[in-house]
């Protein structure tokens, strides 16, 4: 009984920890995708302006797309930023709320499931036959595959944490507040607070 | 099957299980159900292609453009000096508002960034020199707008990817329409003002002296838009690369203009992949759904039913866009974009539309989305950043400019040239 | 004799292209039904109307989404390189293009077997990949110092070593770019140049097959092949046979269409454009065997590893009467 009375401290910890790998997966993402902009920049003066040949700038670009978006999938998870469509279950009481964010969280966790399968079928294909791309930098497509389908693997391990939690919430310490902070969507006037923090965050170092 | 999977996407949705997931799940049940061959074993290569498509890294390095000048204060200095160049027509410093949208519209992909900085600068302002705050906080909410149709536009690049239509001929077609829809909305507030003075705050005039010095606040951004665009314009840089050119621009001009700082270049990092995540996961599912949808028939067997209806392809056009007026007051406007597109393209293209025009028009629709009640996330920034009074003026205020938008929406059906000029244009 | 009924779900090659509607449809949904008597039927759709990528078909096919698929086998040549060696730059006669596609053909088959599980029942050109220029060329020589867009490894490699720039532009910005003076030349198919609307940013037409002939492979999954009964095996492979005659005759001839449409001969698709031709000359010819002697195919060959280059000099390279090795 203990065990189980402790099971929703345990996971919070462990959630925090994941929430932490999940924010520096995202400036690093963030981080590939500015150093992306920098190397396609540099090969469009080299090609435009000198002539040179592409050396595979945008290809890289494109791995980097693939890897910082799988990784960036459960910072949007724990940070409630992928769309729902709560208009009608925002309405609803709590208990069916709760049911509804169970379905989401399962759906979630069935297409990242199902994801990671599928990559892992393609990483061992890829290995297997040698694919490398068509282009110069002839890159062996299963380095980016694997960190890619890393990424999609850490997501699908969120989701799971964020059904115990929820169900923790529910079961455990019986309450709903509890499985909404963690499994439910966001509502609009959190979608706007965000979004208008950013407006002011940007204005507020002008003197008007 | 048309039917089943109808029902199965509206019960998804309803039951407010994430987009990407109903997508995905609206695919898979398509496949148990009318495919002899398992299309779910086409899943990872499918996942694969669309992760890696060249093309889509031009949306974080969009959002990474309109992230960096939002940071990087130069947004305070262009409404200042449009305050001074336009605020002596009727409507006043609402001139701002919209010339300042229409700046960042013309560097940065998002409309509710934009609606956001313009109202955090204009109403502390309004509320001083007097203006009636409804039709104020309106002209906001539909200022912010533009930001989806004059280039660069994330919502485009995503229409353009699944509508496989080519990105640079839609990013030239926005334009026209982007600028007149900008004209329009002015010719509005000045018009509305000059009947009711008291809906604008006094007039104001500037000094030409002032006006000239403060000219080269605007320098930066028309250089960066004049560059974006006149590079994919020339056929020099496609759009990615454009992207990526803008954002060093943009991170030159942040430190010209002093706003370059470690923490401004971790948020800037932080707010890309976040609206980057949340665009790429459900773009990955709308993909495969697509291949499913193609693969089972039912693009076809749609198209079909089109048909045997027997409705003219005027009469089809007008009820796609009474569905997307309607689902726009109720669904959020990039699930709206990403879900139906798969669905509508077939039968816009099989009615011999022209898909670049298709893309200005349905844009546009997008952009009544974003100001239309209960769900038009515009209408709750400019709220929020008001923090006071109720919802419903906003929704009031921002009454004209919806009729604006239905106007360029009629003038888009009989002109389809105010599109199509610019990229017939550019291929000579 | 009766066949085995079966139905087959194929995915052809691009639908924009004449290969598919003019070949892959007719022959999938009329001749093969007729001549079996109804016993075959086909379900055909080509890989961009199902918005999958070219070079994803035979995977599509190993995994059993597909029975039969078709697609460039330059695709495909990252997951395994010695399919490239069919597919060579500057091969102007359609005769011969087709004995170097025979001879290559066990390899092939070894090929698909290996990589995709799966049993090749066809080799046909897509199209000549031929040069629209915006300058003045005479022939290959002139390579020199151009911006030549061009797709393939061999290609570019092939460009780069006649003293060019391989430069990678996407179809549809080619006219555009052109236009700029971004890039000065152009390879594609002639038809597809002339219906993309090249002729109008190009002065100069020179149907040197530059990018090869882009040979497309039709493979059926092992598994499928393995469960028809022997009279529907040698059915489908003596169609097979009729069918390649037909689309490497009627490659002859679309040369010439394309040569006609894009410098103002008699064009059956619209109002010629009034290109300057570029004669093809013997030395050209000469020039072109050599260049994939001396730097293509050595390069290909790092790629490809020793048996296959050796396999490659004793087929293809006994039609050439050339051999290559790696430097
Ligand atoms: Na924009
Ligand atoms: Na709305």
């Amino acid at each position: 009984m203990d065990r189980l009375t402790s099971l929703p401290r345990s996971l919070d910890i462990v959630i925090s920890s994941a929430d932490k790998i999940a924010r520096v997966a995202l400036l690093m993402g963030g981080a590939l995708m500015l150093l992306s902009a920098f190397m396609i920049g540099m090969d469009v003066v080299l090609r435009r302006v000198f002539g040179v040949s592409t050396w595979g700038a945008g290809e890289l670009s494109y791995y980097a797309l693939a890897v910082s978006t799988s990784w960036a999938f459960s910072y949007a998870m724990l940070t409630k930023t992928h769309i729902r469509i709560a208009i009608l279950t925002e309405r609803l009481t709590p208990p069916v709320r709760a049911a509804c964010d169970i379905i989401a969280l399962l759906a979630m966790g069935w297409f990242s499931t199902t994801a990671c399968w599928a990559i892992w079928g393609l990483l061992e294909r890829t290995w297997g036959r040698g694919t490398t791309s068509l282009t110069a930098l002839a890159t062996p497509i299963w380095i980016p595959q694997a960190l890619w389908l890393a990424g999609f693997a850490f997501f699908t391990l969120i989701i799971a944490l964020l059904v115990l939690r929820v169900l923790a919430a529910l079961f455990i310490e019986r309450s709903y507040a509890i499985a909404t902070l963690h499994g439910g969507a966001p509502t609009t006037a959190q979608e706007t607070e965000s979004a208008i923090a950013e407006g002011r965050a940007s204005v507020h170092k002008d003197t008007l | 099957m048309l039917g089943v999977s109808i029902v199965v996407l509206l019960a998804l949705l309803a039951l407010s299980v994430p987009v990407a997931a109903a997508l995905f799940i609206l695919g898979v049940t398509l496949d148990w159900g009318y495919s002899p061959a398992p299309l779910i074993n086409a899943l990872g290569s499918q996942l694969w292609s669309t992760s890696t498509s060249f093309i889509l890294v031009a949306i974080p390095l969009f959002i990474m453009i309109g992230e960096i000048l939002q940071r990087s204060g130069i947004a305070a200095k262009v409404y200042d000096a449009l305050d001074a160049w336009l605020s002596w027509m009727p409507g006043g410093l609402m001139h701002a508002n919209i010339g300042t949208a229409t700046f960042f519209s013309a560097t940065s992909g998002s409309s509710v960034a934009t609606a956001a900085t313009v109202a955090t600068i204009g109403m502390p302002q309004a509320r001083r020199l007097g203006y009636d705050e409804r039709f104020f906080a309106g002209s906001i909410a539909a200022g912010g707008t533009l930001g989806i149709l004059i280039p660069p536009s994330i919502n485009l690049i995503v229409y353009g990817f699944l509508a496989r239509t080519s990105i640079p001929q839609l990013f030239l077609a926005g334009i026209v329409p982007g600028v007149l829809m900008a004209l329009l909305f002015m010719i509005i507030i000045a018009a509305l003002c000059a009947w009711k003075p008291h809906w604008g705050g006094g007039r104001r005039s500037a000094t030409m002296s002032e006006r000239l010095s403060k000219l080269r606040h605007l320098g930066p951004i028309l250089l960066l838009f004049a560059f974006i665009i006149g590079s994919i314009y020339a056929g020099w840089a496609t759009p990615t690369e454009a992207a990526a050119i803008g954002v060093i621009a943009a991170l030159v001009m942040a430190w010209a203009a002093g706003g370059l700082s470690w923490r401004m270049i971790f948020e800037t990092l932080e707010g890309t992949m976040r609206t980057t995540v949340m665009i790429m996961l459900i773009l990955i599912a709308a993909n495969f759904l697509n291949f499913v949808l193609a693969s089972v028939g039912l693009t076809d067997r749609l198209l079909e039913v089109i048909t045997e209806l027997d409705l003219g392809p005027m009469q089809t056009l007008m009820l796609l866009i009474a569905f997307y007026i309607v689902l726009g007051f109720f669904v959020e406007t990039l699930s709206l974009m990403i879900v139906t597109i798969p669905i509508v393209i077939p039968i816009v293209s099989g009615l011999g539309f022209d898909l670049v025009w298709f893309g200005i028009l349905l844009i546009v629709l997008i952009e009544m989305a974003l100001i239309t009640p209960p769900i038009g996330l515009n209408l709750y920034v400019v709220q929020g950043v008001r923090d006071r009074g109720s919802l419903n003026e906003v929704i009031v205020g921002v009454i004209p400019f919806a009729v604006a938008m239905l106007l360029m929406i009629v003038a888009l059906l009989l002109f389809p040239g105010l599109a199509l000029f610019l990229p017939g244009f550019a291929e000579g | 004799q009766d066949l085995m009924e079966r139905e087959f779900s194929v995915v052809g090659s691009w639908s924009t292209s004449s290969l598919y509607p003019d070949h892959e449809v007719p022959f999938w949904t009329k001749t093969l039904p007729e001549a079996s008597n109804g016993a075959i039927t086909v379900n055909i759709k080509a890989f961009d109307e199902l918005g999958l990528s070219g070079g994803a078909v035979y995977e599509m096919v190993q995994q059993g989404v597909y029975d039969v698929g078709a697609t460039v086998m330059d695709y495909v040549a990252g997951d395994d390189p010695r399919l490239e060696g069919v597919d060579l730059s500057g091969i102007a006669d359609p005769v011969l293009a087709r004995e170097i596609a025979d001879a290559y053909r066990p390899q092939l088959a070894a090929v698909f077997d290996e990589t995709f599980g799966g049993k090749l029942l066809a080799v046909v050109p897509f199209t000549s990949q031929v040069v629209f220029c915006n300058t003045p060329i005479k022939g290959l020589e002139d390579f020199d110092g151009k911006r030549i867009r061009g797709s393939g490894r061999m290609t570019i490699d092939f460009i780069e070593a006649l003293g060019g720039t391989g430069v990678d532009v996407s179809f549809n910005e080619v006219t555009i770019a052109m236009e700029r003076g971004v890039i000065d030349c152009g390879i594609t198919g002639s038809l597809s140049g002339y219906l993309a609307g090249w002729p109008e940013a190009a002065t100069h037409f020179y149907p040197l097959p530059a990018g090869g002939w882009d040979p497309v492979g039709i493979v059926m999954r092992n598994d499928v092949w393995e469960g028809l009964d022997e009279a529907t095996q040698t059915f489908l492979m003596d169609e097979f046979a009729k069918f390649e005659d037909s689309v490497w005759t009627d490659a002859s001839k679309s040369t010439e269409v394309g040569i006609a449409c894009n410098t103002g001969g008699d064009c059956p698709y619209g109002d010629a454009a009034d290109l300057t031709l570029v004669q093809i000359t013997d030395a050209d010819l000469k020039t072109a065997l050599a260049t994939l002697k001396d730097d293509v195919l050595p390069l290909w060959a790092e790629r490809c590893g020793e048996a296959c280059i050796e396999n490659w000099n004793s087929t293809v390279g006994k039609v050439l009467d050339i051999s290559a090795a790696a430097k």
